[in-house]
């Protein structure tokens, strides 16, 4: 096996949104030499997918009249970084933080990006936030010079006698590569697309595999086991999993599973009964926040699907209540593709959408045969619940009595959704400020830096209000000012 | 031909694995199917397990050759026209291509 041999300052692992952002960071502070190792065919990861991005003490924000900090939060630093790239104010506006007192509000783009105009799929495609941010680094990365080497895959950190970092041994398709390096970031991911992995450390969420995983497969969490292979300290004990099981979700249809979580739909399993749901998802159906089946309620279920049924007015009503509720675009756009979507039904089935989510019938009978439910149970579950409504109290599974509503007028609806995995967050143990690695002994590991979904702080906790795009790039941030710091005190 | 044609319309395509599909596709195209479906560029496209179901590419087709079906996206290969523009589009490289 030929193996070829490349030097670099930083060597970046991942070119999804924290690697990317700390690979321009760094080139921008120091001018270094920069090298991204992609292990997928494209640059992005699971950030091409995000949508929102919570920022503190930006411009932006001053200029809306928002109190901000002096120094600005790192977040606030990344997004003036960001639009100082140029291009932003065609796309992003600043929504009012959701709790008055919090000085945290969101930025959101405008619309989703011309190019996916017209996505079948809004709300959860590319083309939001996630997607500006990597196209933006692509782009920086090119006026930079910063190689992005696809399609190779990382394999071993190389070491020296003091543990620190001074090469990565990856795998491409014509070989090995060596890199030789001062400094390298992980930025990496999560392990979302690793069942085993996942099984692992949440043996009841993960009874049933799920039928689909929406995170790029790539993300199976490499990285961390090379960290722990050169003794990083790694910590799961806290790591939590997004996706969980939303009834209806993407890749089915993102707008379906926006409105049918609902909690005024009567829900069956796959045998057309109705389970007893957790403590938590009775909360959810409590605070009229939807019904996100996550936790073991719905991992117990066979297949871990489940059918959402409304009649006509609840459909109409939830409608009603959307367009009253929300004003965001991605919402209303979902709605818009949801009343398509149960317009179409059968027009979709026959042009071979099979395995459609939403199922429209004139009668029940009818609706439990194409959900492929035995009619006589599907028929004694929704009387029995009827008639539960009419008492307007729950004694078999307490469901609370403001959104018991009867199936009663045709046509009636069943939206069906089932258990998918996205991202993991938790993993290799770093310093929230700098990034840096920290060994089994809580040393740090010179010249080792890591970000994104893959990383627990040491003496913060990561909040999970906060997650997603926003700890991904304010990490790669802060692991692209370390590393250019850190370069500069070893060259 | 157009009976063969559609014989293999209804192949599925759900994909196990680029090596698993290619070898028959490529028996049943030779000959037959480049040309009489135009296909000029001599390429056939389908969507590998990669895929994670975002329908980009269905956004993409100028065709509407590509379908959702189980979980998955899948390109109708009588409707296709071999123009690749799935293929560079799919944000997650999930979309094989392999010359006839």
């Amino acid at each position: 096996m030929t193996t070829k041999v490349i030097d670099c300052d930083l060597v970046v692992l991942g070119a999804g949104g924290a690697g990317l952002v700390a690979a321009v960071k760094t080139a921008d502070v120091s001018r270094k030499k920069v090298i991204v190792l992609e292990k997928a065919k494209k640059p992005g990861g699971a950030t091409l997918f995000a949508a929102g991005l919570r920022i503190k003490d930006s411009t932006w924000q001053k200029e809306a009249g928002e109190k901000v900090n002096d120094p600005p939060d790192i977040s606030g630093q990344f997004f003036d970084w960001l639009v100082s790239k140029g291009g932003a104010e065609k796309y992003f506006y600043v929504t009012k933080p959701d709790d008055p007192k919090s000085a945290w509000s969101s930025i959101h783009v405008h619309d989703i990006m011309d190019k996916y105009k017209g996505h079948p799929q809004p709300g959860h495609s590319p083309g939001w936030m996630g997607t500006y941010v990597i196209d933006k680094m692509l782009e920086c990365c090119g006026k930079a010079g910063i190689p992005i080497l696809t399609e190779t895959r990382a394999r071993k950190f190389v070491i020296d006698s003091n543990s620190k970092v001074t090469g990565v041994l990856a795998d491409t398709k014509d070989g090995q590569l060596l890199v030789n390096c001062k400094a390298c970031f992980i930025g990496a991911g999560g392990f979302g697309a690793d069942y085993e992995k996942c099984r692992k450390i949440w043996p009841t969420e993960f009874n049933y595999k799920p039928m689909l995983c929406v995170v790029p497969r790539s993300i199976t969490g490499d990285c961390i086991d090379m960290a722990e292979e050169i003794g990083a300290a790694i910590d799961l004990s806290n790591a939590w999993f997004t996706g969980g099981a939303s009834p209806c979700h993407f890749p089915y249809s993102h707008s379906v599973q926006n409105i049918s979580s609902e909690p005024d739909m009567l829900i069956v399993n796959l045998n057309g009964k109705r389970w007893m749901l957790t403590d938590d998802v009775i909360k959810d159906i409590r605070n009229g926040s939807g019904v996100n089946l996550h936790s073991d309620s719905l991992a117990n279920q066979p297949q871990a699907a489940v059918y959402n049924i409304a009649d006509s007015d609840t459909v109409q009503k939830v409608a009603e209540r959307c367009i009253a509720n929300e004003s965001t675009p991605s919402k209303l756009s979902c709605l818009k593709k949801w009343r398509e979507e149960i317009a179409n039904e059968v027009e979709m089935d026959e042009t071979g959408a099979k395995g459609n989510h939403t199922k429209k019938a004139d009668t029940l009978v009818e609706l439990a045969l194409k959900m492929d439910i035995d009619p006589k149970v599907f028929i004694e579950t929704v009387e029995r619940y009827n008639k539960i409504c009419e008492n307007g109290r729950d004694p078999d599974f307490g469901k609370d009595p403001k959104f018991l509503v009867p199936v009663l007028k045709p046509p009636f609806y069943a939206f069906f959704g089932h258990r998918f995995t996205q991202c993991t967050k938790g993993g290799i143990v770093v310093d929230y400020d700098t990034t840096e690695v920290f060994d089994k002994n809580g040393k740090t590991i010179p010249g080792l830096f890591a970000g994104g979904d893959g990383i627990t702080f040491r003496d913060v906790k990561r909040t999970k209000s906060l997650e997603g795009l926003t700890n991904c790039v304010t990490t790669g941030y802060k692991g692209g000012i370390a590393s250019a710091k850190y370069l500069k005190s070893v060259s | 031909m157009a009976e063969k044609t559609s014989s293999i319309s209804r192949r599925k395509f759900i994909i196990v694995s680029s090596e698993a599909i290619a070898l028959p596709l490529f028996l049943d195209l030779t000959g037959t199917l480049p040309e009489a479906r135009g296909n000029l560029s001599g390429k056939i496209y389908f969507i590998t397990s990669e895929c994670v179901g975002c329908q980009t590419c269905r956004l993409f087709c100028p065709e509407s050759a590509i379908r959702f079906a189980d979980c998955r996206n899948e390109v109708m290969q009588d409707k296709c026209m071999h123009c690749g523009t799935c293929y560079r589009e799919c944000p997650v490289g999930a979309i094989s291509e392999t010359i006839v």
